[in-house]
């Protein structure tokens, strides 16, 4: 039978598919599986645990859409102090180094990938196993795709306002604008993870170097009484009078928690030397969409001046303009007759496409969102203080059918090889 | 196969090391916006009548609106005005177009999406100066003085009434948000 072998096709292919299987092995390991599941599962307990004082995004960023985590050893002495009763001065130093969570979801993703080129072979006993892991695959994949490329933002449109652009509800950028062209603003934007590494921030893209003194990544906004006063006071467009105070992130623990407002301490520096020539306090507080353009909190627009050019500057959720716009046409909070009882919310809005010469008018309704350009806008909220203004809440996910397709695989899959096992073991009990 | 799986592996892990940087972003400015106003004083009552919108589309309706105006005709029964509405302009009666401190008469849009106001006010409200300054507030544009007023209105008579017939051109606005 040896004989009959169909040598010289092996001999061509077999020397390189070995030599990558060999390669592969180590990677295909179960141990290693079993390890990165083990780790994966730490992973998610101190990221939970991490909770207890950061806000929840903020740990999602750091423990799971990283490579790398330092996790700080404190977080075991207040699990200690909360279940044991350790005394809180008891505080463990320092830091554990662990890989973030696209590091084990890639691992996990080459080892599952190593497997099947190593060991796994494409039979019908097999192809349940198979779905399975082409849906567990397509889950980390989707994973990965939202972390990087989805957009959960926030638009606010006043009355008989057109709007063009998006705010994301999770990460900030301070805007330097140029507003003297009367055709187009320009407007240079520094990313959040920029101003939070603090420091000299230069370069040829912006009109003037930016130094950040300090970042604070919540600074609440306290109203001062008449008398009252503070080392910094800033009064708003109604006179109303308020001073900032530092304080810690909402943790992810607590439910009933504010966003968190943003701050720094900049100071714009003329390009290439140390001349200042503006030196404030941004913050969230002073972007009119943050508070809901509620009166008392609108402050004026901040600003420097450079040569014979007044900039404007402002901390602002990160912005992404859209190639179309939205008018609000009338925004409805209906009630119940007689109650304050909420019956439904709604925006009528003009909806202009310049690509299409689209123009139509949408009415934007609670479970009756607008999908258009790849987004989906929500009705979200409205401006409380005139009820005339609405907010939407709008989403992109290029991967967010893949949870859908993925899960579907997996059941189907485990249907499918539960159901060979189920099979086989009625076919041998038959006999006897 | 297996070399295609591990360069789409390897874009996908470049994909993820990207950082943010430093965005130049160029905004195009709203259309100006720009109102034309005619102030009817009357004996009980000063009224209003306003054309809003972009530039390019009061432009297109100047004419129409001019034609509205000189349609109307008061009385002092009940309606206390009448007028031809021109064709295509249809009466928008949604709660925001019924106007908040000041109730409006009627509210129209044209087929270029400007606004139409019919307002009626107090014989108290009738003055030039003020009313041409607020809505010089409202497209953006500083207040002026009596003396530059002239180049900005004209006489027009209005259902046998002498009216100032007002042209208000205003200069780009970014929403309330920014």
């Amino acid at each position: 039978m040896s004989a009959v072998l169909p040598a010289m096709p092996a001999a061509r292919t077999r020397p390189a598919t070995h030599s990558m299987k060999q390669w592969l092995r180590p990677l295909a390991s179960l141990r290693l599986t079993v390890t990165l599941l083990g780790m994966s599962i730490f992973l998610v307990f101190v990221g939970t645990l991490a909770q207890i004082d950061g806000g929840i995004w903020t740990i999602v960023s750091q423990y799971f859409r990283s490579w790398f985590v330092l996790v700080p050893l404190k977080l075991f002495s207040q699990l200690g102090q909360i279940f044991l009763g350790l005394p809180e001065t008891w505080n463990l130093p320092g830091y554990l180094p662990f890989p973030g969570g696209w590091t084990l979801g890639a691992m996990l993703m080459l080892n599952l990938v190593s497997a099947h080129a190593v060991r796994f072979r494409m039979t019908w006993k097999r192809s349940g196993v198979m779905i399975l892991h082409a849906g567990l695959i397509i889950l980390m994949l989707g994973e990965f795709i939202t972390g990087l490329f989805q957009i959960e933002a926030r638009m606010l449109i006043g009355p008989g306002e057109t709007v063009s652009f998006v705010e994301d509800s999770r990460s900030v950028e301070l805007a330097i604008i140029d507003r003297s062209d009367p055709k187009e603003g320009v407007e240079y934007t520094i990313p959040e993870s920029m101003l939070k590494r603090q420091g000299k921030i230069t370069s040829p893209d912006l009109p003037v170097d930016v130094e950040v003194a300090e970042y604070m990544p919540n600074a609440r906004l306290s109203p001062l009484g008449k008398t009252e006063t503070a080392e910094e006071v800033y009064t708003s467009k109604v006179g109303a009078r308020f001073a900032f105070q530092k304080t810690a992130e909402a943790p992810g623990v607590d439910t009933s928690a504010q966003s968190d407002a943003p701050a720094a301490r900049v100071k714009f520096l003329r390009k290439g030397t140390d001349e200042v020539l503006g030196s404030k306090l941004v913050s969230l507080y002073f972007s009119p969409n943050f508070t809901r353009r509620l009166p008392a909190y609108q402050f004026p627009m901040q600003e420097f001046r450079l040569g014979d050019k007044t900039w404007h500057f402002e901390l602002r959720g990160q912005r992404e303009y859209l190639p179309f716009s939205l008018k609000l046409n009338e925004f409805r909070f209906d009630r119940y007759p007689g109650t304050s009882t909420p019956r439904n919310y709604s925006s009528k809005v003009t909806l202009t496409d310049p690509r299409t010469n689209a123009r139509r008018e949408v009415l934007i309704r609670m479970n009756e969102p607008l999908a258009y350009d790849g987004s989906t806008y929500y009705q979200a909220d409205f401006t409380r203080h005139d009820e005339r203004g609405t907010v939407l809440q709008v989403t992109r996910n290029p991967g967010v059918w893949l949870p859908y397709i993925s899960c579907s695989m997996i059941v189907l899959g485990m249907l499918l090889h539960f159901g060979q096992l189920l099979i086989q073991f009625l076919g041998r009990r038959v006999p006897t | 196969m297996m070399v295609r799986g591990w360069i789409f592996g390897l874009v996908f892990l470049a994909l993820g090391c990207q950082e943010e940087g430093i965005r130049v972003l160029r905004v195009p400015k709203p259309a100006p916006k720009r109102t034309l106003a005619i102030i009817v004083p009357r004996s009980d009552a000063t009224w209003f009548l306003k054309l809003n919108g972009p530039g390019d589309a009061v432009a297109a309706d100047a004419a129409t609106f001019r034609e509205f105006g000189t349609s109307i005709q008061f009385s002092d029964g009940d309606p206390p005005m009448r007028y031809t509405t021109p064709k295509d302009w249809r009466i928008d009666d949604s709660p925001a177009a019924k106007g908040g401190m000041f109730p409006r008469f009627v509210t129209f849009r044209t087929t270029n999406d400007s606004e139409v106001i019919v307002t009626k006010l107090g014989p108290e409200a009738g003055a030039v100066l003020p009313n041409v300054n607020r809505w010089r507030g409202e497209v953006n544009l500083n207040p002026i003085a009596e003396s530059e007023l002239p180049p900005l209105i004209e006489p027009i008579e209005i259902g046998g009434t002498k009216a100032t017939f007002v042209d208000v051109n205003g200069t780009p606005k970014a929403p309330e948000g920014r």
